[in-house]
């Protein structure tokens, strides 16, 4: 990945973080995870190392963009761990969209799942029902984004040799 | 030959960043300092872009505009305002602030969404508007939570119902005394968004009782006497010493929008004695 590819990729996930960070101050429920839909384009595109590096990146900057997470860095390893996994489940050649909406639902779903595992080791009640639409929501955002963000970015790949 | 020298370097890069961010979650889990600057100067970067991205209105843009979206641009940003307003002179009008110095602050980030809701969010004023760490945040309605970090232009709230905050209470009209949230609470037995609670030792609780914050010293991080909720459910005792129970909460985490940060001066006059006994 060349320089431009990757400050499309960094550019991509500030947008994410901060969506969601200033979105959910505004009361709307429930919404879209699109930094884990920015690290499965990233994986489904280059394999799980991108992903890896793509969710590290997410994560650190959902730990750190105000008001950040409780302990620093685990935002970070769960976003990594999700775009480890979502990059192993990538199909050389063309792939149908229902493949990617069902990858990145189950990526979302463990994600949720390991938030929730996580609250309740701490004693703080969750709410499944809307851990639940929040993974519909994400798998239906990421119909439409994915495929934007890989031609976005196989454009930015492009514009080197242009 | 190269490529494969640039791959191992590139997997090596990888394996020292998982291994830095492994090492930051550790030392955040011990409380090392290192892990708060970083937090803090995070939130002097990108606090201000909240700050620029958050509801409200914003001189300069309805010029750009066409005519007829300028004006629903107006209408809106009126609506808003004066919502705003009447934000503000509920939360200053109600009983959580009375008497109190109040710091109105907007609510411009909430923490990444999981399923045990909010449990931080960010407001737009920080030190340089006077907000220090652990003052107690209120809402018209009643306690938010408590101050956990300051940035310039921005701080973070640990939220009432997280798992780093316990309050200390009162219940009721006797006034027994007892302690909201934390990890000594069960988290199954509650609905999402209610608080656990267990009184300190036997007594009574009733549903519908009001529970009350006990205060700190020199109201740090919580000020007296300010709601947090009231008694939704009582747990039957089990062979425990001391009833627990479930509180709603009085105000609605999810929907907050203007709130205030309380600053009560520490107690400089010495206290006079009294004499007991007299009529």
């Amino acid at each position: 990945m060349n320089v431009t590819g990757l400050v499309t990729r960094a550019l991509l996930l500030v947008v994410g973080g901060v969506l969601a960070v200033t979105l959910s101050a505004r009361g709307l429920a429930p919404l879209p995870d699109l930094v884990l839909v920015v690290v499965a384009s990233a994986a489904l595109g280059g394999g799980p190392r991108s992903g890896l590096v793509t969710g590290l990146a997410g994560g650190w900057l959902l730990d750190l963009l105000p008001p950040g997470s409780a302990v620093l860095g685990t935002q970070a390893l769960l976003y990594a761990a999700a775009g480890l996994v979502v990059g192993l489940a990538r199909r050389v050649g063309p792939v149908s969209l229902a493949w990617v909406t069902a990858v990145v639902a189950l990526a979302a779903a463990g994600l949720e799942v390991a938030r929730g595992a996580l609250a309740l080791a701490q004693g703080v009640p969750v709410d499944g029902a809307a851990a639940l639409l929040r993974v519909v929501v994400t798998a239906t955002a990421a119909l439409v984004v994915v495929p934007l963000v890989l031609r976005l970015e196989q454009r930015a790949e492009r514009r080197r040799f242009a | 030959m190269r490529d494969a020298r640039s791959q191992r370097r590139r997997r090596r890069l990888v394996g020292v960043a998982l291994v830095v961010t492994l090492a930051l979650v550790v030392l955040d889990l011990v409380a090392a300092p290192g892990p708060d600057l970083l937090r803090r100067g995070a939130a002097t970067v990108l606090g201000p872009l909240e700050r620029v991205l958050a509801p409200g209105d914003r001189p300069g843009v309805e010029e750009l505009r066409r005519e007829n979206e300028r004006l629903a641009e107006d209408l809106r940003t009126a609506r808003l305002s004066a919502e705003e307003g009447r934000a503000v002179a509920e939360l200053l009008a109600s009983p959580a602030t009375s008497g109190a110095t109040v710091v109105p602050a907007r609510v411009v980030g909430v923490g990444a969404p999981g399923p045990q809701g909010v449990v931080r969010l960010t407001i737009d004023v920080g030190s340089r508007d006077g907000i220090e760490v652990d003052r107690t945040v209120v809402a018209a309605g009643g306690l938010v939570g408590r101050v956990d970090a300051v940035a310039p232009w921005t701080s973070d709230v640990l939220v009432v119902g997280g798992p780093d905050v316990v309050v200390g209470a009162r219940v009721g009209a006797a006034g027994a005394l007892a302690t909201v949230g934390g990890p000594g609470s069960a988290a199954t037995g509650r609905a999402p968004g209610e608080l656990g609670m267990t009184l300190v030792e036997a007594g009574r609780l009733a549903v519908g009782d009001e529970v009350r914050t006990l205060g700190s010293v020199d109201g740090r991080p919580f000020v007296p006497g300010v709601l947090i909720g009231t008694v939704s459910a009582v747990e039957p005792q089990r062979g425990r010493l001391a009833p627990s129970g479930s509180v709603r909460p009085a105000v609605d985490i999810g929907r907050l929008s203007v709130v205030g940060v309380l600053l009560t001066e520490p107690r400089s006059a010495p206290r006079p004695a009294a004499t007991g006994g007299g009529s």
